[in-house]
């Protein structure tokens, strides 16, 4: 769609805590309107992150061109494919992750956020409540899961179950662990659902 | 910024021996796989001199000290028939460092992809 002034509008999205809209508009003539929508979106967004418990530090992360400069990175932005990010602790995999769920904000995507040693004290505090702590995460489209760890095997059916369970109801994965799972129910699903991304610094 | 790895005895070895500029970096950097090994490595000599000092002059001194970090991790620690000359032939610097072969190695299922922060 063009403006007045002949130039071809932007699509800009306005960001509400249940909802995206989408406007049109024109880089020049309604720049003003388009910064105040900005600055909106990035509060409501933080406000979002920090109800869904995201530690504080990562609130404000933004994606940076080098964030997705990896093989693959159009469909994990596109929302194709989710992401499995690995590397030694400290290198950033939660600052990047939580750059991507602001990402499928702006998109529009209901983002649940999972800490992931809360889930597992969770389930071992006490195992029957296992499906009402999954059942936690039905709204969301796309579910993060930070310091992911499938090492336990006294939890390890759980965890298989969890991961089969968003893989089954088609939920977009993102994931931070220090390693990749090894076990191979559970490597299928995250293979097929993510694409795995090793940081290193330097 | 420069990847770091311990290299043990390595300063005292290497400024025992009188040796400058480009032999020195060769030099250098023979010690350094051998650290990052663990196996004792010697210069090699001739034509597999010269294939070495060629395949180096490929990358950079950030890519070479990154594969350092990575061979030290990787599982040719473990082979004891790790050579020079094995590492210039299966291209092991590009192996390491792009495709994460012992990640990748967890599962079939698996293709890591590799980004520097
Ligand atoms: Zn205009």
């Amino acid at each position: 769609m063009n403006c007045t002034c002949g130039r071809l509008m932007g699509i800009i999205p306005i960001i509400a805590e249940k909802m995206v809209d989408n406007v049109a508009l024109c880089e020049v003539c309604h720049c003003t309107e388009i910064e105040k929508i900005q600055h909106n979106n990035n509060k409501v967004c933080s406000e979002m992150l920090r109800k869904l418990g995201v530690p504080k530090q990562c609130i404000g992360a933004t994606m940076r061109k080098e964030f997705c400069a990896f093989q693959g990175a159009p469909s994990v932005l596109s929302g194709e494919l989710g992401l499995f990010l690995l590397g030694e602790s400290g290198v950033g995999k939660t600052y990047q992750m939580i750059a991507w769920m602001r990402h499928h904000i702006y998109a529009g995507r209901k983002v649940a956020y999972v800490d992931f040693s809360d889930f597992l004290c969770e389930l071992r505090a006490d195992a029957r409540k296992y499906t009402n702590i999954r059942s936690l995460y039905d709204y969301a489209d796309v579910v993060f899961i930070d310091d992911f760890d499938s090492s336990n095997p006294y939890v390890f059916e759980f965890v298989y179950n969890f991961i089969n369970h968003l893989y089954k109801e088609q939920k977009l994965m993102f994931l931070t662990a220090e390693a990749l799972p090894v076990q191979d129910r559970l490597a299928m699903r995250i293979g097929a659902s993510t694409i795995q991304v090793e940081l290193i610094k330097g | 910024m420069t990847a770091k790895i311990d290299l043990p005895n390595l300063e005292d070895d290497f400024n025992d021996s009188p040796i400058s500029g480009a032999n020195a970096s060769l030099t250098l950097i023979v010690k350094q796989i051998s650290a990052a090994v663990k196996l004792p490595m010697a210069m090699p000599k001739g034509k597999r001199r010269e294939a070495l000092e060629r395949y180096l002059a490929l990358f950079t001194e950030d890519k070479i000290a990154l594969f350092m970090v990575k061979l030290s991790k990787s599982i040719y620690v473990k082979n004891p028939k790790f050579s020079i000359d094995f590492m210039v032939r299966n291209d092991l610097v590009n192996t390491l460092l792009t495709g994460s072969i012992e990640a990748s190695k967890v599962s079939k299922y698996y293709n890591v992809k590799i980004m520097h922060v």
